[in-house]
Formats: C-alpha cells, sequence, structure tokens
C-alpha cells in the first residue's frame, strides 16, 4: 500500500520536470530533430507495460547488462523498490510532456521575450510568465500521471518479483488476492483503487469545465 | 532594442553557430534551451533509450536460429495471432462504437451529459487490475452478463472471446476522445448544404462527414490497437490464460522471464516492440496525411 505512494510520489515529480524541461525546449526554439525527439517521448505509450517491465530486468536484473557490477556493490533494483519505481516513471513518462507541448507551441514566444526584454531572468521569465500560462494544463497532465501510475500493474508486476509486505503496490495486492480466491477482499481493494480513479475523473472534469480553453491545445 | 545584452545570454548552442541559416537551432532570446534540451536528452536516455537498447543486446545475444525458434514456436504463433487478431477486432468494434459514442456527445444535449462526457474516460482511468477482475466477475458463466451468453452455449470469460471483451473494454476513450474534437470542429453549414443539394442523409455522411473525420477515426483505431496489443493487466483475470488457446503475447514474455528464459524474453519483446513502432510510424504518416489534406480542404 504505502508503496504505491511511495512510487506515485517519485514517479509524478520526476515526470513533472521532464515535462516541463522537454517542453520548453520543443515548445521555445526551433532545432533539427524536434519530430524525431517528440515521437521518442511518445514511445512509452505503444509499448507495452510488461516490456516496459522487461527491459529493466534485462538491464539491472541478476543476469541483465549491469547485473554483476550491481550485486557486487550490493544494490537491489529489480524486485524492490528502485525497479517499481523505475518501472512507473517509464510508463508514466510522456503524459505531462504531451499536454504541455501543443499549448506552448500555440502561445508562442511572445510572452516570454516581452519579459527578457523587460529585463527579467530566466526563472523570473519562467515562474512568472510561462508558468501561469500553463498551469491548468500542468495540473492536468500531473493528475493522469498521477492516476496511471497508482494503477500500473504490468509493467510493475515484472519488476516486482511478487515479494509479499515489500514489494506489493495495491494493483498487485489485488491479483495476489483474487488468485487465493478471496474474492471479497479482492473487490474491496479493487473498489478502494475505482474510488480513487473516480476522484481522478471528477477533479478531470472540473478543469476541463472551469478552463477548457487553457487546456484545449493539448486535447486536439 | 537593447538586444546585445541578450544575445549574450542565449544559450551556448546557439551562439556558437551565428549563422541562423546553416545552424542546428535557431536563434532565439529565451534562455535555457542547452540545459532544457540537455536534461530532456539525459532523462530519454536513462529511462527510455538505453533500457531499450539494453533489450536489443540482449536478444542479439542469440544466435539467428535460436532467435527464430524463440519467436515463431507455435505457441508464440498462437499467442501473436490471438494478440492480433483481439486487438484487431476490438478496435474496430470501438471505431464504430466509438465514433456513434462520439457523435451523441457532440451534437445532442441529454440530461446528464457532463457525467456520460466524464464516463468515457475510465476505462482509461481506471487500473487494469480492477477492470480485468470486474470484467471477469461479470462475464463469467456464473456473472450478471455471462450467466445470459451461457445458455446460449457461449462462454465469454476464460475464452477468446473475454480477451476480446477487455481490450474493447480498455480502447474505447482512444477513438471516442480523437474523433470529438474534429466531430466538433467540422461546421454544420457543409452538412446543411450537402442536404440543400439533395443528399440523403447517408450521401451526407459518406460525402461529407466521413473524409472529414476519417484520418482522426484511423488515428483513434491504431491507438486503441496499439493499446490492445500490448494490454496485460485487464486481460489476464478473464482470459484464462490458456497456452495455444488465450494466452496473449504479453504473457508469453512473463512466461519466459519466470523461467529465467531472459534471452527469449528479450526476443519476443524485440518483435513486439518493432510492431509498435511500425504502428507509431504508421499513425505519424496518417496525421502528415491528414494534414495535408485539411490544408487543401
Amino acid at each position: 500500500m504505502k508503496l504505491t505512494v511511495i512510487a506515485a510520489a517519485i514517479a509524478v515529480p520526476c515526470n513533472l520536470v521532464f515535462g516541463l524541461a522537454a517542453s520548453w525546449a520543443i515548445a521555445k526554439f526551433e532545432f533539427v530533430g524536434k519530430n524525431v525527439l517528440i515521437t521518442l517521448i511518445d514511445l512509452p505509450f505503444s509499448v507495452s507495460p510488461v516490456i516496459a517491465g522487461l527491459i529493466y530486468v534485462l538491464l539491472f536484473g541478476a543476469q541483465g547488462l549491469l547485473g554483476p557490477w550491481l550485486s557486487q556493490h550490493n544494490i537491489q533494483i529489480v524486485f524492490a523498490v528502485p525497479g517499481i519505481v523505475l518501472a512507473t516513471i517509464f510508463v508514466t513518462f510522456p503524459f505531462v510532456a504531451r499536454e504541455l507541448i501543443p499549448l506552448m507551441q500555440e502561445q508562442g514566444t511572445e510572452d516570454e521575450e516581452a519579459a527578457r526584454s523587460l529585463g527579467a531572468n530566466g526563472w523570473q521569465t519562467f515562474f512568472r510568465v510561462t508558468l501561469p500560462n500553463i498551469r491548468w494544463a500542468l495540473l492536468y497532465g500531473v493528475l493522469l500521471c498521477n492516476a496511471r501510475a497508482m494503477g500500473e500493474f504490468g509493467a510493475v508486476s515484472v519488476v516486482s518479483g511478487h515479494i509479499r509486505g515489500l514489494t506489493n503496490t495495491m494493483p498487485l495486492h489485488v491479483e495476489i488476492l483474487y488468485n487465493e480466491y478471496n474474492f471479497v477482499a479482492a473487490f474491496a481493494v479493487a473498489s478502494v483503487l475505482a474510488f480513487l480513479a473516480l476522484v481522478t475523473l471528477i477533479i478531470k472534469s472540473i478543469l476541463e469545465w472551469r478552463h477548457g480553453g487553457e487546456i484545449s491545445a493539448a486535447r486536439a | 532594442m537593447n538586444s546585445l545584452p541578450l544575445v549574450s545570454e542565449v544559450s551556448r548552442a546557439a551562439v556558437a553557430i551565428p549563422a541562423a541559416r546553416f545552424s542546428l537551432v535557431k536563434r532565439s532570446v529565451l534562455p535555457g534551451f542547452g540545459i532544457s534540451l540537455g536534461f530532456t536528452l539525459f532523462y530519454l536516455g536513462v529511462i527510455v533509450l538505453i533500457p531499450l537498447a539494453a533489450m536489443g543486446v540482449k536478444a542479439s545475444g542469440l544466435s539467428w536460429e535460436e532467435f527464430v525458434k524463440a519467436t515463431l514456436s507455435n505457441r508464440a504463433l498462437a499467442a501473436y495471432r490471438l494478440s492480433f487478431g483481439a486487438a484487431l477486432l476490438a478496435a474496430a468494434i470501438n471505431a464504430v462504437f466509438g465514433l456513434i459514442t462520439a457523435w451523441v456527445l457532440v451534437r445532442y444535449d441529454f440530461p446528464f451529459k457532463r457525467v456520460v462526457d466524464a464516463m468515457v474516460d475510465l476505462p482509461f482511468a481506471l487500473p487494469t487490475a480492477v477492470a480485468g477482475i470486474a470484467l471477469a466477475a461479470i462475464y463469467a458463466p456464473n456473472g450478471w452478463i455471462g450467466q445470459l451468453a451461457a445458455p446460449l452455449g457461449w462462454k465469454i470469460a476464460f475464452t477468446p472471446w473475454g480477451v476480446g471483451v477487455a481490450l474493447t473494454f480498455i480502447g474505447l476513450p482512444f477513438v471516442v476522445r480523437t474523433v470529438q474534437p474534429v466531430l466538433q470542429d467540422l461546421s454544420r453549414d457543409v452538412e446543411e448544404a450537402a442536404a440543400s443539394l439533395g443528399a440523403t442523409r447517408w450521401q451526407t455522411f459518406r460525402r461529407v462527414i466521413m473524409p472529414a473525420i476519417a484520418p482522426s477515426l484511423m488515428t483513434g483505431y491504431a491507438l486503441a490497437f496499439a493499446r490492445g496489443l500490448g494490454e496485460y493487466g485487464s486481460v489476464i483475470f478473464i482470459a484464462g490464460n490458456l497456452p495455444m488457446i488465450s494466452e496473449i503475447a504479453p504473457l508469453l514474455i512473463i512466461g519466459k522471464l519466470e523461467q529465467y528464459d531472459y534471452a527469449g524474453a528479450a526476443a519476443i519483446g524485440m518483435v513486439m516492440l518493432a510492431i509498435a513502432f511500425l504502428i507509431l510510424l504508421g499513425i505519424n504518416l496518417l496525421q502528415r496525411w491528414a494534414r495535408v489534406r485539411g490544408g487543401e480542404g
């Protein structure tokens, strides 16, 4: 249970920072290879979650490429918390960036250029001009990112190793209970997750309703 | 304008090559290009590209015969067939009903429309494991819907049909959400013009509406298909997971992993990844094609 929150609490801020950096670079500047970069950012969306888990097992697992080095230094990534966090980051990778890139591209660079010419430094420009412009879309992206991070099953299932009490997130717990024919408990945990999803949907609908114009570019 | 001090602060990448026309980066007065792109590429590399490359390295450790044996065994072929067949079928069902759903949501006003609109996203927001056990419970022979089909001799859960049901559930939001904005932008004037020129409703739909929404419909179809191909959480509970019959390709990877056949798992992973990448490429080409058509029209 706690692990679900930990994984989301690490994965969401990581992808938030990444989303901001990526959309700043992509939306505010012109450079060669931009479309390739956007495609690569979208890649985790079309990769099966099972493969997302698999690649970390292959990289960090005991038989993996970095496995011998990691075990020498006594670092456990796969079948432990870091692996779950990494897998969660992977599957929620594009969410924030995808919401922000179209919106920031539409908004252009004039506001920021004006701020700069009035003497604001880079961070001032970002926090006083850019961030207020994109805050609702940012919140929207974070919301979706968080929902997926809390609910991810396939990728986490592969890297978790199913160690009860240690590497057990809520969706994995549902599976364990279900396979033990403990249906009542399984559906109880599932209901908690479904309730979280419902809350997410309600906040999302309110955001769309109140600030539709400011996030609409991201929905096209 | 005092542009000189600004230019001096522009990221080094931009300044290093002042001839803007030939440089890789267009000059800009905004700061932070170097650091933001650098961080983006670093993060992308660490989280996505290096691990994916690791899978390629692992799979290339196999000889060609071993690779073929791992990826083209009868069991693997049966799994691909099921994964592809179910994903294609589910995406096709979603294309039809997703289009109808989007149409209703855009064109008509009815009570609780906002609630229905929000509900469309439920399969997307619901954790897949939750969707999986709920669908399995409902479509099982003693479940609410399963017991209606059971007397007809039709088992849904724990057969390939169950896979189709789960993938249909998962894919619906993708079609609706890609078609909806395009339908919204479609002006009703053209339809009225078509009607006033004597077109029947069906002709209007086929000749006027369909060409406008076809690209987005195909994009939605491809997205739903790609998602269905890789889907794991919601499927395993309802599929029954019998080898050769109701075993999906992602489950095959997990099976290989549990037998410590890492290279075999990597090989099947590579095949699925290659397919996913081709689909993504197809989506991008479709979108470009749609943009060109939209620009002309």
